[in-house]
């Protein structure tokens, strides 16, 4: 091991061998690096062809280059001393202890480690799931590393929107033109994960059960135009295109709900009275909700319940629930 | 392949194998726990497996997860059941009214691969073919149960985890337990399958207390989503050979799938008609009707190992922990399979299976709770135990 500083166009950027990171955040690093340089040298690995591998500190690098500095410390370790499964642990306990990892980074290393350096899944399940702050399960294993198959642009949105790892498998499960369609619906909203992985599977069932591909679906149905409606809030588009796409998939559950809706709208209850009812019509009960605050307001709504009582709209509902 | 079927990508490619559960199963690999080694059924069972690679290992927990389902499959661990292996089936206690099912766990896997298995969720971490070998222990724990219990009636069944029978070449449990169902008073055996491996069980004595049941689906689901079964034709067949040899009968229609419209239905009729071509109403135990429900997250899990599948395309709706078809759908599915059924067979001989009051008013309304279906069922013709006579009991 040799310490020397080496100029940062002998390094090999482009070899990715032993790399993790994805879609890095460079700014405060850089700000570090303006003010006391390089603290701590990167490691590299000089291979049989002469050139250098970045092994640890591929973010330094980026930030030297684009301050445009010629040189950088480095360790620089011979193929003899530092074998390439070594190189890569290295890599991922100076990143995984340093940080968290983000999904990508995670799946990137998870890959490796099974593709180049032949961990089993049983290994890369119970040993670096902890190590890189996951459970050891082979469920979050699998989901983890089928993030492999996500595009370019999906895995930027994935980490920049912080994208749950169970959506961003349900993703990586769409075709690179299906996932850059949906990337032209994602990039205007911003749903929770219950929210994504409803819309996901919305879209799935119906592509599945109507033959069609997830982008003629998008267009048939005219789904991007509800989601970039500049005027809307971003929770009213999710919302929109929920109710969109639950119309298209269940769309007896939605007719029935539309008539239950109509109905209870029927009672002309007071602005303090509601009815709930199932959503999915399980569950025969129904309650009646109210709200008062002094005897009079309670007075007053119980006379509009009995008004709406007596000119039989509640039979019409209990009897269009019974059928 | 439909649009559709490009849109979602084929990453683990499961090879489709024609029809042919008449095969035994040969695994690939057996693990064997040291602890059952010596076992008796543990040698009977290598000696039917001759030239199958075998290990004995420490601690069957600790063995690797084979990558995806399709290779565990083809993997077996013998090793013994702590704990309870007898108890009641899950519809119990919920919202659904149950008949008070009872099941034995003897085998956890399943060799055959079926699109809605529930057991590609279930068993997702620990997804061998599991055979307990301790089956006299664990019948032990169902005599005990049964006497102490001596004045209710008990269906008692063992395809809680697997099919019963898949495995029954090799394991032979189905001839340790007919006999042994045979010997009790208060509880009839149900070995429910999909496969034809009766043959070795014909001539047992069984004195009314063993159905063997098959589970039904069109031919088109079955050839499309159960994979390695038996066709319907040889289900029926393999139905015929029991029936012949005065075992009971049963049939489930389970899960019945609605991919577009309650119209499809009418291929269920179909079959209906074909189990009634081939059998005396008389040599039926039992029909039951359950229609498609699953784990919420079992359409995400089956879908990537079966990418061309449309099971899960039906109007699904969350009910507690699972999915299942909106009320009024499945009302309106079950009326004329029922109504069907009930012009062939008496109405005590079919079930809804974990069906809620409210769908049962609307398909057979003298149903009123799950001691109703129960003594139902347990009153068919083949078993003489009288309920009437202690109706208190319940
Ligand atoms: S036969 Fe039963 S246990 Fe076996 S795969 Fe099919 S559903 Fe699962």
């Amino acid at each position: 091991m040799l310490l020397q500083y080496l100029n940062v166009s002998s390094l090999n950027i482009a070899d990715d061998s032993y790399r993790i990171t994805f879609a890095p955040e460079l700014e405060e690093l850089k700000r570090s690096v303006k003010v006391a340089g390089i603290i701590q040298p990167i490691n590299v690995r000089h291979t049989p062809e002469g050139t250098y591998q970045i092994v640890t500190g591929y973010k330094r690098v980026l930030v030297m280059q684009e301050l445009e500095r010629q040189s950088i410390p480095a360790l620089i370790h011979e193929p003899n001393d530092l074998s390439p499964t070594q190189a890569f642990l290295w890599s991922l306990h100076d990143n995984a202890v340093a940080r968290s990892l983000n999904l990508i980074e995670k799946s990137v290393a998870l890959t490796k480690l099974n593709q180049f350096y032949q961990m089993s899944e049983d290994e890369l399940a119970k040993q670096f799931l902890p190590l890189i702050g996951e459970e050891p399960s082979f469920k979050i294993l699998h989901q983890l590393m089928s993030l492999d198959s996500l595009t370019e642009p999906v895995k930027t949105h994935v980490v920049k929107s912080k994208v749950a790892l169970s959506s961003a498998s349900r993703m990586s499960e769409f075709t690179p033109s299906t996932q850059q369609a949906l990337l032209g619906v994602l990039s205007h909203i911003n749903p929770s994960t219950n929210k994504l992985n409803e819309l996901l599977a919305l879209l799935r069932e119906i592509s599945a059960r109507d033959g069609l591909t997830v982008e003629d679906i998008l267009s048939r149905y005219q789904l991007l135009q509800v989601v970039v409606n500049p005027t809307a809030t971003s929770a009213d588009k999710v919302s929109a295109l929920r109710q969109a796409l639950r119309g298209i998939r269940l769309p007896q559950l939605t007719e029935r709900q539309k008539q239950l809706a109509h109905l209870i709208q029927g009672l002309e209850l007071p602005t303090q009275a509601k009815v709930v009812a199932d959503p999915y019509f399980e569950n025969k009960n129904m309650k009646l909700e109210c709200q008062f605050s002094h005897p009079e307001e309670l007075d007053s709504v119980i006379k509009k319940i009995q008004a709406a009582f007596e000119k039989q709209k509640w039979q019409e509902i209990f009897e269009w629930y019974r059928t | 392949m439909s649009s559709a079927a490009h849109d979602t990508k084929i990453r683990r490619l499961h090879t489709r194998k024609s029809k042919k559960a008449s095969l035994p199963f040969a695994p690939e690999k057996v693990w064997i726990d040291k602890k059952v080694a010596d076992h008796p059924q543990t040698i009977r069972i290598l000696n039917k497996l001759k030239n199958c690679d075998y290990d004995v290992v420490d601690n069957v927990k600790k063995l690797k997860r084979p990558s995806d389902l399709s290779a565990a499959k083809k993997q077996m661990v013998l090793t013994y059941h702590k704990g309870d292996a007898f108890k009641p089936c899950q519809g119990i206690g919920n919202e659904h009214l149950c008949c008070n099912y009872r099941v034995i766990d003897l085998i956890s896997g399943c060799p055959m691969d079926c699109s809605y298995c529930i057991l590609q969720s279930y068993l997702y971490n620990n997804p061998r073919t599991t055979v307990y070998v301790n089956i006299e222990e664990i019948l032990s724990q169902v005599a005990t149960f049964l006497s102490k219990n001596s004045q209710k009636f008990f269906r008692i069944g063992t395809g809680e985890l697997g099919d019963s029978l898949a495995l029954d070449p090799i394991v032979e449990f189905a001839s340790v337990m007919i006999p042994f169902f045979a010997s009790k008073r208060n509880a009839i055996l149900e070995l429910k399958t999909k496969s034809t491996f009766v043959d070795h069980l014909l001539d047992l004595n069984h004195r009314n207390r063993t159905v063997i049941s098959w589970s039904m689906n069109t031919p088109e689901i079955i050839e499309s989503d159960e994979r390695d079964t038996a066709s319907l034709d040889e289900r029926l067949e393999a139905a015929k050979k029991v029936a012949a040899a005065g075992m009971g009968v049963g049939f489930h229609f389970d899960p019945i799938i609605i991919k577009k419209d309650v119209g499809e239905m009418d291929r269920y009729i179909k079959v209906i008609d074909r189990i009634f071509d081939e059998l005396e109403p008389k040599q039926i135990s039992w029909i039951s009707l359950g229609l498609l429900r699953y784990p919420k997250d079992l359409p995400n899990l089956a879908t990537q190992r079966f990418p061309d599948t449309s099971l899960f395309t039906g109007e699904m709706v969350p009910s507690g922990n699972k999915m299942r078809y909106l009320r009024f759908i499945r009302e309106e599915a079950y009326r004329p399979l029922w109504e069907h059924l009930k012009s062939k067979l008496p109405p005590h001989k079919i079930y809804l299976c974990m069906e809620t009051p409210a769908v049962w008013e609307k398909v057979d309304p003298t149903v009123k709770g799950n001691s109703c279906i129960e003594k139902r069922l347990c009153n068919t013709e083949s078993i003489n135990f009288d309920y009437q006579a202690k109706p208190t009991i319940f």
